[in-house]
């Protein structure tokens, strides 16, 4: 544009206005959800106008917003399901953490995670070491947008039968996935870890290793507790989002150990500065 | 239920304005005439959402289809009634030629905005006037003065490349120039700029449900 506004070019277009409407959306999970709808505008003047536009900018500056706020149900919710708010879709729900890590404006809406649960392209199951349980990673091809990214969900079994959908992610393509994750969604997660993991020490016979995901190992603790787990692994300060951690718990006994079944930790910033990259 | 009292006034105002801009009760003949026409799609999706509330997962869409609707008539605040809903223009060609235009399915859009941004240059307190001459600009402010400016709106319709723009000032300066010998008219705009990325940009996750 600002070309076409140029000294040799569309000289009688002496003020342009471009005007758009967007929205943003402030939510917490638990929380009300607000919804600012905006009519917005820039103004760029030609630099050699035929003639100069006798208006003050202000008067062709569109700036306007409405805001519509809304209630969550949560009160209805947790009666029903008794773990706090959740969207159902057939035999899986989104549950609060999911909502939680979505809610921003670059996060996957539940109902497509819910469609994706229910219609993948490939399904990965992995079956709990220290007890009873499972976690199924399920992945899916997304191209209703420009950048086509696959959508790579992390689910578990709830005690009803159903499953409840945690986490869900967006893997965009790079020179070495060729659009091809969705068909792998182990591979799908290990590129997730690569790209947004935290890395962590792991105390293994041979010394300690850096490493960004750990599966079904034992672990040795001070205390039982999970602070003393984050200390062994030696966990930079700040990492404040814990994924995917299917299951730790710590086996009470002379030596307190903690079993882990799926273990990593989720670069946060770096995964939202990345996929925004993807959005804009 | 979670459609809020608000709410639901807001979408009954805007059946209600809906009918009255195409002098049309319930959109039977718009419906008829031309069932995709965006104005009735529009209608049909305000019914629905009255009728079911707000649905899981489309709500962003159905309240940024209201709140845009009512950005529109925020500036020429229309009570409907059963007079003409278009006699708050005083220019009759151009009020015969809105109430035209309103019917081709195409052109609806194109034209709810002009009307948007010459109420806005009125709500400025702009002499602004909305024409009907056919290859003239939209909108002539100051006419017959020395400070005269013409306008012309023009929309890019969501998903056309930002390249589009481009071409629209292009065409938009043709238009201006055109108006000659009423000089220097020099002011085009875009409305409704929306590219895809924009919009998948501002597409937030909203995770909640209602019965």
């Amino acid at each position: 544009m600002e070309r076409r506004l140029g000294s040799d070019f569309n000289r009688s277009a002496g003020r342009v206005i471009i005007s758009w409407d967007d929205f943003v959306i402030d939510t917490e999970p638990g929380q009300g959800i607000t919804y600012a709808f905006r009519r917005r505008s820039v103004t760029r003047e030609h630099r050699q106008p035929r003639a100069e536009v006798c208006l003050p900018p202000n008067v062709t500056q569109v700036e306007r917003t409405i805001s519509i706020s809304i209630d969550w149900p949560e009160e209805a919710e947790e009666k029903r399901t008794g773990h706090g708010p959740r969207l159902g879709l057939g035999s899986a729900v989104v549950g609060p953490s999911f909502r939680e890590f979505n809610a921003s404006w670059d996060g996957i809406r539940p109902q497509h995670a819910l469609e994706a649960f229910h219609k993948p392209d490939a399904v990965y199951r992995y079956q709990f070491r220290f007890g009873d349980g499972e976690q199924l990673l399920i992945t899916r091809r997304v191209k209703v947008t420009r950048q086509q990214f696959t959508m790579l969900l992390v689910a578990h079994p709830l005690a009803d039968g159903r499953h409840e959908i945690s986490d869900a992610y967006r893997l965009y393509d790079d020179e070495d996935s060729h659009g091809e994750l969705h068909h792998h969604p182990m591979a799908a997660f290990e590129v997730l870890v690569s790209r947004y993991g935290v890395p962590f020490s792991f105390p293994s016979p041979s010394g300690l290793v850096m490493i960004k995901f750990l599966r079904a190992a034992r672990l040795a603790l001070s205390t039982a507790s999970p602070n003393a787990l984050f200390r062994l692994l030696g966990l930079p300060e700040g990492v404040d989002a814990l994924s995917s951690a299917a299951r730790i718990h710590t086996v009470q006994a002379a030596t307190p150990t903690c079993e882990i079944e799926w273990l990593w930790f989720l670069d946060e910033k770096r995964y939202r500065a990345d996929i925004r990259k993807y959005l804009r | 239920m979670l459609l809020s009292n608000t709410i639901r006034e807001e979408c009954y105002r805007q059946l209600a304005v809906l009918e009255s801009m195409f002098a049309d009760v319930g959109l039977a003949n718009l419906a008829e005439n031309s069932p995709h026409h965006p104005a009735v799609q529009q209608y049909h999706r305000l019914n629905d959402f009255v009728r079911s509330g707000v649905t899981y997962p489309d709500e962003v869409e159905v309240l940024r289809e209201i709140t845009s609707a009512l950005l529109d008539r925020s500036v020429w605040a229309v009570v409907p009634s059963g007079a003409d809903y278009w006699a708050f223009i005083p220019n009759v060609n151009a009020r015969k030629r809105v109430r035209e235009n309103i019917l081709d399915p195409d052109q609806f859009n194109d034209t709810v905005a002009e009307v948007f941004f010459w109420s806005w240059l009125h709500e400025q307190t702009q002499a602004a006037e909305l024409l009907e001459e056919t290859g003239l600009p939209d909108i002539v402010i100051a006419p017959g003065t020395h400070t005269e400016v013409w306008a012309e709106v023009k929309r890019v319709r969501l998903g056309k490349s930002p390249m589009r723009i481009a071409e629209v000032i292009g065409k938009a300066n043709r238009q201006i120039k055109n108006a000659q010998p009423r000089k220097q008219v020099l002011y085009s705009s875009v409305l409704n700029v929306l590219s895809s990325g924009l919009l998948s940009m501002m597409k937030s996750q909203t995770t909640f449900s209602r019965t």
